[in-house]
């Protein structure tokens, strides 16, 4: 009778267990370097969506040059040139015609500035900033693009600048938007022509295994870089169809997509034939047979889940390849296209300079390792995660 | 006493084609099952025995459609098992379940013993989910394990409970037939003993009528009220448990049966022992399948093929051998 009622409890208690992947994600948090991982990642991430609030809030922008403010160090200031600054204010002038004339009058009417009305906002933005600033001070209404106008010509830059003087900082930011959205993306599409090849020939077996393997097989031998290298420098726009289908600002995008799936779709086919391979002979699949379950219930009960593990992991292992091929293409100049940023592609240039400014190669550098890095970690984590054998109570 | 037949296979054989090469050209066949004739009366565990790969598994695995049959009939409670659609197919097979041998391979690792447990009733929309969930705890505490293991994973259960989580899946439906397809070979000798033992108590509690595969004869010889012995592909020997035992007929027969350990007999008799392995059932031998490893082998043997004929008249013991007496 005792024993009775401790069994109904047990079985209260046991009836309010965890769901699968609430012990899953116990799991994965004991691995610490996988949360870490994870964590990184989010941020990148999150960086890269919010690139656009970002280079608003810093005054930032990816691809403005400039050439008085080339190779700077990390934590200085860039003034933009005289000349430069001198076409701005035309431009201002020129757009905001009553506005300057209104604060030209202002200016020289307080005697702010002793020149005549014409040049007066010339030489405003030509002073030092902070002289211009008590100037400015003593009016009453600035209006608030001439303060912007005047705030873009001294920029601070947290990671320096490049070649031709753009910001470092933003560009790794918006490079991370194409690395990993490239990573991501060719993994997920390569991921899901893998699973369809690798099922496809697992389940019929027979030729179509012996034909889709052999592919699969063919493809894996071929030497990966030269040929990659090969049809990047093919034209998308000269391709008959897909010309349709490619806007000319994301061609490089979608090229690298294109390109990564076609080389990484093969480990994800042969880890799924396998793995069906060897369920389909498993016993609990004859068991489920046995017991009336229809095609459907057990590919989707039993083959799927079983399967679903092993490739959750290799797909996070893949996006950290993916995002290194991207990355050796764009520094050969055969991936991502400037001036779209990708780190990658910020490596090209570095190179010249490797000696001179080491932190235009280890800044793209770190960026990369530290993503792959944390795929890797990831995927690591989650495989010790899926395996019902880990599972501790 | 009239015994009802539960389940009666006619001539059947599983051959599977061996296939080579890129275009998966069929370069032989390997005749697992080879025109078997089986009857299975209700109530009864009738033992089927054998060397490894001489198409036991396969023969319980034909018997319940798993693979398809080369050739013959099987009638199950009077109904031709064979013409079943795949809708009516799934619905007679509420009536066989079968036990496999491997404890570690027969439960889906990503599945909780109560999904395991569950799915038989929920794929044949067995009462509703209060009852069923109701139905799982009784099954675990039927084949003795706990009802509060439900949420369990079946590695977290040692060979023994697998094997009883197996048997509770294969109650779940309430089978007349259960196929025990070696269902203690891979456990412990102890543990042997506890699984038989429950699988004779369901038998008697719930009328159960059980087709026991094994290559352990001191098992079969607990176990099994009648034993048929197979010899690659073919029956060679059948009959009651006693009659086998203690009169075997078939010279395949007699050397299994020597071949079993004794203890503490003082005296050491030479065993004939069988010589030579087992054919290939991909190139069986000609006439009779045993010849070349017979000790009684006569010229006939090599040409003609030996029917499975009754020992005596009217009697149930058959032999396939044509020796009048040995």
């Amino acid at each position: 009778m005792n024993q009775q009622t401790q069994d109904q409890q047990n079985i209260q208690s046991m009836e309010q267990a965890q769901p699968l992947w609430k012990m899953i994600l116990t799991q994965f948090s004991e691995h610490k370097m996988a949360v870490a991982g994870v964590v990184i990642i989010l941020f990148f991430i999150l960086m890269a969506l919010f690139a656009d609030l970002i280079s608003y809030a810093s005054g930032l922008h990816p691809h403005r040059q400039n050439v008085s403010g080339r190779y700077l160090l990390p934590f200085t200031y860039s003034e933009v040139g005289s000349s430069e600054k001198e076409t701005a204010v035309e431009n201002w002038i020129n757009q905001n015609t009553e506005v300057a004339a209104q604060l030209q009058a202002e200016i020289v009417g307080k005697n702010l500035l002793s020149v005549s009305e014409e040049d007066a906002l010339y030489e405003l933005a030509l002073m030092p900033k902070e002289e211009g600033q008590e100037i400015l001070k003593q009016i009453e209404t600035v209006p608030s693009s001439f303060n912007q106008m005047l705030s873009d010509f001294k920029k601070f830059h947290p990671f320096g600048t490049d070649e031709v003087g753009r910001d470092v900082f933003i560009r790794l930011i918006y490079g991370a938007r194409v690395s990993i959205g490239v990573g991501i993306l060719s993994t997920v599409v390569a991921a899901l022509i893998g699973l369809l090849i690798g099922s496809l020939a697992g389940f019929y077996g027979g030729w179509i295994d012996s034909l889709l393997m052999r592919l699969t097989d063919a493809l894996l031998s071929l030497p990966l870089i030269p040929v990659m290298i090969v049809i990047a420098a093919v034209d998308l726009q000269k391709v008959p169809v897909l010309a349709d289908f490619v806007g000319s600002g994301y061609e490089s995008i979608i090229k690298m997509v294109l390109i990564i799936c076609l080389f990484s779709w093969m480990t994800v086919a042969r880890l799924v034939r396998g793995s069906i391979l060897s369920l389909k002979e498993r016993e609990f699949i004859l068991a489920a047979r046995t017991l009336g379950c229809q095609d459907h219930t057990i590919i989707f009960r039993h083959l799927f889940p079983n399967v679903v593990g092993p490739m959750l992991v290799s797909l996070t292992l893949g996006v950290g390849s993916s995002i290194i091929f991207e990355a050796a293409l764009s520094f050969l100049g055969l991936g991502i296209m400037p001036p779209m940023a990708s780190w990658g592609n910020m490596l090209t240039n570095a190179q010249e300079v490797i000696y001179k400014n080491v932190w235009l190669t280890i800044l793209p550098g770190l960026m990369i390792l530290l993503t792959v890095v944390s795929f890797n970690f990831m995927g690591d984590g989650l495989q010790s995660a899926v395996d019902p054998k880990s599972i501790k109570r | 006493m009239i015994k009802e037949t539960l389940l009666s296979a006619h001539q059947v054989s599983k051959h599977f084609p061996v296939k080579k090469g890129f275009f998966q050209r069929t370069v032989g066949q390997v005749k697992a099952v080879e025109k078997v004739d089986l009857e299975i009366f209700k109530g009864e565990t009738l033992g089927l025995v054998g060397e490894s790969g001489c198409g036991k598994s396969t023969l319980g695995r034909t018997l319940i459609r798993l693979y398809e049959p080369t050739e013959g009939e099987i009638t199950f409670k009077g109904e031709d098992f064979l013409k079943l659609s795949s809708n009516n197919l799934r619905k007679s097979r509420r009536n066989i379940q079968m036990i496999f041998q491997d404890p570690f391979a027969s439960l889906d690792p990503r599945m909780t013993v109560g999904q395991i447990l569950q799915q038989p009733l929920d794929v044949h929309d067995i009462g509703t989910l209060e009852q069923r969930k109701k139905e799982v705890q009784e099954l675990l505490t039927t084949v003795g394990l706990k009802a509060s293991h439900i949420n369990r994973y079946p590695h977290e259960f040692s060979g023994g409970q697998r094997q009883r989580i197996s048997i509770a899946r294969a109650l779940a439906l309430k089978p007349d037939l259960i196929i025990c397809d070696e269902p203690v070979s891979a456990l412990d000798v102890s543990i042997q003993a506890q699984i038989l033992n429950l699988l004779k108590d369901l038998q008697e509690q719930r009328g159960l009528t059980y087709l026991f595969i094994s290559h352990d004869l001191s098992v079969i010889e607990y176990f099994c009220d009648r034993v048929a012995v197979m010899y690659l592909g073919k029956i060679v020997e059948i009959g009651t448990r006693d009659e086998l035992f203690q009169n075997p007929k078939h010279p395949y027969t007699q050397a299994l049966l020597q071949a079993i350990p004794t203890v503490g007999e003082g005296k050491k008799t030479m065993k004939k022992s069988l010589s030579g392995e087992v054919p290939s059932p991909l190139n069986p031998p000609t006439g009779c399948a045993f010849h070349p490893r017979c000790a009684y082998k006569m010229d006939r043997c090599v040409t003609e093929t030996p029917k499975l004929s009754a020992v005596s008249a009217g009697s149930l013991h058959q032999k396939s051998c044509f020796l009048k007496e040995t």
